[in-house]
């Protein structure tokens, strides 16, 4: 029974990622989506090739040393489960107790553990999707740095299972909390926003805090040695088993298996009054009130805004940035100048390059706003309203934009405005930083409805998979930070000739340009393709 | 009202519909029967705007789908056989959605969804968002938005599925009313006795062609409508 759920679970994430609903194409020919495998391999190939370079760099640095290989693995291993949490632990609650097709399993004589242990199958890939792109080429790396041994190889492949099933841990705990927390509340999708960011940022602070104390534990690690291990007990260990030691391996597989069993039996016992509950407790009452007549623009866009923050699972998932960006403008205007000015004194050649780097990580951030991008597939089955009522694609589309571009904008400006203020350039340099910055976040959007367009799935049963598991979302969020890299790169490599003025007037015209392609290809042929969708 | 002529579309090799011409007047209830796959959601569909069509006519009031389909569509309501609603509004903000895209004034609509709100026993769940709605109850806030901007051509699909008797009495009684106000109606249907007794008109499809199609005493003659539908299957197989 549980085979052919979990059977169920992954054809229904391969069709819907990858044939999208393996619907007929225009000819009325079967998609392949061979097309869309390749590029999930491509998207796949490129974190591998990111998250290698970081692993080689960071063994270099500890895997050289003696005693200190386990602090390799306890780092790259906080940064998976970092990766993986961010990835999994916002679609758990959705994907466990909101999926569509819950009544129907339900009524079937199936056990309702093996509902739900065939959801958390899709969780759990999920989960080893991001954590596992970093994990993996650093258990591979580690093993060629520190050389290959049986113990090490178990070891290696432990780590990795360790830290996929840490990843479920947390998915699944914050998907109990949410759920115990939508039953009681009315406004729930904000709150689980928040509750969600919390647990996040919380994670965040304690990993980033970690890394703040490096030094001090290093050089306590090399003066004390084998003493300082107690006061890091568990973090050693969960170090020591990418280092092939057994007994680490078997206590760190022993404590999760506890914690998982712990939060199993909270989720067996509660899983049913959550996937079956009413979605508001309290029925409101309905008041009277005089309705204001509005413009049919304001009307669409009304609705977007009310798609958008209906879901707690669209607005972390491709609205996060925003956080990203007040977080960094924050950041900047209380500590940018004192890291910039130590940053300078100690690599004097940055100076000059500054204005191009902090546009570049402004833009990276600014990319992280993902909202237009699943918006078309979000229509899903309800496409039909749109397509009978007298509005007209362009309309629709605009809608999608302008919600994109209102929730992007501001917090960007803010951003940009501060690491222009606080930056040592030219007014030109500065307005320039704001005008590429602005003119990215306006690609991203447009991007993203493009791409939401070629490559539509209307018909999901959980709203994540377009949110989440698309091409489109995916390509968006990567191409922002493909986009920086390049910025910040090409212009080390040969902008320099053109001086930063002129490397940043030429991204600009290049955004321009791009910007106007799109703009005109969503205007003919993005209208037509909205249109024959169905 | 509604002309539809040579209509033809195809799903890549399978032909939904072929050649199907049909003519609803002001005042017709038309009832379009036929067995599962049969070629009706494709064509109200296609009458809607919804579905592009390989040849043929479709007018709304004098005006061709393809090449006025804003005009086409203001003037029409659409009620689908499975009534996906907007989930993450409530039942008022989607009414005055609604309404804003249809343009209805404030006193209007006002007016417009206490009266239908009333009368299909809707009002007090208003407020309540539509993922907590029934399906009865969702195909009812279909029908009040269907109404709400007075179209002047209704097109219905399967529209008394999951309706209670009250209901149901209660929308074949507004189908009426709207006819004789002048507007038309055209919807499908698989409840013949329903048809039988509501419609003026009826047509019959199978395999996508029209077998036939008239007055109701034409189409019936001294039988029930099920037994002309049902020797009408037969003598096609």
């Amino acid at each position: 029974m549980l085979k052919v759920l979990i059977k169920k679970e992954l054809r229904q994430v391969w069709y819907q990622s990858f044939l999208r609903g393996g619907k007929a194409g225009r000819n009325g020919k079967k998609r392949s989506g061979k097309g869309t495998a390749i590029l999930w391999i491509v998207l796949a190939v490129y974190l591998l090739a990111i998250f290698s370079f970081v692993a080689w760099l960071a063994g270099e640095q500890f895997l050289g040393l003696p005693g200190l290989g386990w602090l390799y693995y306890m780092l790259l291993g906080g940064a998976a489960i970092l990766f993986g949490a961010l990835g999994s632990v916002f679609s758990t609650y959705t994907t466990l107790y909101l999926a569509k097709d819950n009544d129907l399993l339900l009524s079937m004589p199936v056990p309702v553990k093996h509902v739900i242990l065939s959801r958390l199958s899709t969780v759990y890939l999920m989960g080893l999707f991001y954590a596992g792109s970093i994990a993996l080429p650093a258990a591979v790396v580690g093993l060629i740095r520190a050389g290959f041994s049986l113990s090490r190889l178990v070891g290696s492949l432990v780590w990795v299972l360790l830290i996929t099933l840490i990843v479920l841990a947390l998915s699944c705990l914050l998907g109990w909390v949410v759920a115990r927390i939508s039953l009681k509340l009315k406004r729930k999708s904000f709150l689980i926003v928040l509750l969600s960011l919390f647990f996040f940022g919380l994670y965040y602070v304690v990993y980033f805090r970690m890394i703040n104390h490096m030094p001090e534990l290093i050089e306590s690690v090399l003066r004390y040695g084998e003493g300082v291990r107690s006061s890091f007990n568990p973090l050693w260990l969960f170090g020591r088993t990418g280092e092939g030691d057994w007994l680490a391996m078997l206590l760190c597989l022993a404590a999760l298996c506890l914690v998982l069993g712990l939060i199993w039996l909270l989720m067996q016992r509660s899983f049913l009054s959550v996937a079956t509950a009413s979605a508001d407790g309290k029925k409101a009452v309905y008041r009277e009130k005089a309705a204001r007549q509005g413009s049919v623009s304001a009307a669409l866009f009304r609705r977007e805004w009310q798609r958008f923050s209906s879901s707690a699972g669209y607005m972390l998932n491709t609205g996060i940035g925003i956080v990203f960006l007040l977080g960094l403008g924050v950041f900047l205007l209380i500590k940018g100048k004192e890291y910039l000015g130590i940053l300078c004194s100690s690599i004097p050649a940055l100076g000059e390059m500054l204005p191009v780097l902090i546009c570049a990580a402004c833009c990276m951030m600014a990319g992280t706003v993902d909202i237009s991008a699943p918006s078309v597939s979000l229509e899903g089955k309800t496409l039909w309203q749109l397509r009978s009522l007298p509005v007209t694609a362009w309309q629709v589309l605009q809608a999608k934009l302008l919600l994109h571009l209102s929730a992007a904008i501001l917090p960007t400006l803010f951003c940009v405005g501060v690491a222009a203020a606080i930056l040592q350039a030219t007014l030109a340099q500065k307005l320039l930083i704001l005008a590429v910055s602005l003119l990215f976040m306006v690609l991203t959007a447009l991007l993203g409805l493009v791409l939401g367009l070629k490559m539509p799935n209307l018909d999901w049963t959980n709203e994540l998979i377009p949110i989440k598991q698309s091409l489109p979302v995916v390509i968006t969020m990567l191409g922002g930070m493909g986009f920086a890299l390049l910025l910040g790169g090409l212009y080390v490599w040969f902008g320099r000739r053109l001086g930063v003025t002129g490397w940043l007037s030429a991204a600009a015209l290049v955004l321009i340009i791009a910007n106007a392609a799109l703009f005109l290809w969503l205007r003919s042929k993005g209208t037509k393709r909205f249109e024959e969708l169905s | 009202m509604l002309t539809i002529e040579h209509l033809t579309k195809r799903y890549g090799d399978k032909l939904a519909v072929d050649d199907l011409s049909l003519h609803i007047a002001p005042g017709e209830i038309y009832g379009f029967i036929g067995h599962n796959g049969a070629g009706k959601t494709t064509t109200l569909k296609a009458a809607v705007g919804i579905l592009r069509f390989d040849s043929g006519r479709i007018l709304i009031h004098g005006k061709d789908i393809r090449q006025d389909p804003l005009g086409c569509k203001s003037i029409l309501a659409y009620i689908p056989d499975n009534p996906d609603l907007y989930e993450f509004m409530s039942g008022i903000k989607y009414l005055n959605f609604i309404a804003d895209i249809f343009r209805v004034s404030a006193e209007d609509r006002a007016a417009r969804i206490r009266e239908l709100a009333d009368r299909l026993e809707l009002t007090a769940d208003l407020a309540q968002p539509i993922s907590a709605y029934s399906h009865g109850m969702k195909q009812k806030l279909a029908v009040i938005a269907a109404w709400l901007h007075q179209p002047k051509l209704i097109l219905m699909d399967e529209p008394f599925v999951g309706l209670d008797p009250k209901a149901a009495h209660l929308l074949k009684q507004m189908m009426r009313e709207h006819c004789d106000r002048g507007g038309a109606i055209f919807f499908s249907t698989h409840v013949l006795e329903v048809a039988e007794k509501l419609c003026d008109k009826v047509a019959i499809i199978k395999q996508g062609r029209l077998i036939r199609s008239g007055a109701m005493e034409e189409v019936r003659g001294d039988d029930s409508l099920e037994e002309v539908f049902l020797e009408l299957e037969g003598e096609s197989c």
